[in-house]
């Protein structure tokens, strides 16, 4: 009888403490989830465009609506500098004395093989102009911006806005150059212009990288 | 013959508290992370997901610069060959930045893991918990550079 007793002691004590461990069987963790958002990436001018060193007139004796302009371009793949004189004329021409270069572009920072487009100043919206001339000299404009891939997933083609061929390679990293058209002065008479004067003409325009 | 009776009792409540919970060991080795996004895209909502292997999925809305990873957690000093229940909820859905403000959120809209496991003859699992992510598809809104939290609570039941 004894016996009988105690063993229904343990039996209890037993069933007691099986029943408090399932009671509290649970874990909990409180964590996190993260993201990290990096939009911003690097686009840096290696070096600036440049027509190079030109012998060139403007069309000072026309009138606005019929006065022409000679033209230099600087082609983006590298292909050299290049002059073109309106027919006809004798006011307005360029010829080339030292070649010009394309400026070039590195992007760094995006994500691998990511496709960027280009945005290129609208035509005749940059104006070269020389720091010490007088507002009536002589000015320049620059048109028909293009560029050309020199590295990343589609390096060595020229770049094409329809399909944004502007491709990083696979450590986000994309470089390109670009060329444009310079036109010599068409503000004619109206505009009481003088020929160039020796110097540097300079202007700034902007080239947005996006996604 | 009553130290015999003693003993067994002892013996069988020895057995209680190794199984009991309060010894088990949660470690977190890594929080869920779905990586570092370029947000290319927020006119409409955009979604990231992380699969509980670790493999990321994202909508057109994303550039992936790093990925990410599942949350993995090792789950240790239970009994050998036991199966664990394992839930896990969304605690706070939208993200938070260090800042506070000026910036459009993400929603962590949901997080997976296996409903269960069974620990191995040492007492021991891991596990994987993924979750998918979801832009505010605002177009006026804004994502700042920055790092963005959610919360999410797991837990093991058994």
């Amino acid at each position: 009888m004894t016996n009988v007793k105690t063993l229904s002691k343990v039996i209890a004590i037993a069933l007691l403490a099986a029943g408090a461990t399932q009671a509290t069987a649970k874990e909990t963790v409180n964590s996190t989830a993260t993201v990290k958002v990096q939009n911003a990436f690097d686009l840096a001018e290696n070096t600036g465009l440049d027509f190079g060193t030109l012998r060139v007139t403007a069309d000072t004796g026309t009138a606005k609506a019929t006065a022409v302009a000679a033209t230099v371009t600087v082609k983006s793949d590298g292909s050299g500098t290049t002059a073109a004189n309106p027919s006809g004329s004798v006011l307005a021409s360029a010829q080339v004395i030292a070649e010009g270069s394309p400026a070039t572009y590195t992007v760094t920072k995006v994500a691998p093989f990511s496709k960027m487009v280009i945005t290129f100043p609208a035509d005749d919206s940059v104006i070269l102009s020389a720091a010490s001339a007088p507002n009536e000299t002589s000015k320049f404009t620059l048109s028909g911006f293009e560029a050309y891939v020199t590295s990343g997933a589609n390096a060595n083609t020229a770049y094409d806005t329809g399909t944004s061929n502007l491709a990083a390679d696979v450590d986000g990293t994309v470089t390109f150059a670009v060329g444009a058209t310079l036109n010599t002065d068409k503000r004619g008479t109206e505009g009481a212009i003088t020929q160039y004067i020796d110097g540097d003409y300079t202007g700034k325009y902007d080239i947005i990288v996006a996604y | 013959m009553r130290f015999k009776r003693v003993s067994i009792i002892k013996l069988i409540l020895g057995s209680c508290l190794l199984v009991s919970p309060a010894r088990a060991a949660v470690e977190l080795e890594q929080a869920l992370d779905f990586g570092t996004l370029v947000m290319i895209d927020n006119h409409s909502v955009g979604t990231i997901s992380m699969s509980m292997d670790g493999d990321v999925n994202f909508s057109r809305h994303f550039r992936v610069l790093t990925q990410g990873h599942a949350a993995e957690l090792t789950l240790s000093q239970y009994p050998s060959y036991k199966m664990l229940s394992i839930g896990a909820a969304v605690m706070q859905a939208q993200t938070q930045i260090a800042s506070g403000i000026g910036s459009e959120q993400f929603t962590l809209v949901s997080v997976e893991t296996d409903g269960s496991v069974v620990t191995d003859s040492a007492g021991m699992a891991r596990v994987f918990v993924g979750g998918t992510l979801q832009s505010s598809g605002d177009p006026s809104g804004h994502y700042i550079d920055t790092e963005y939290q959610a919360r999410l609570l797991l837990t093991i039941d058994y």
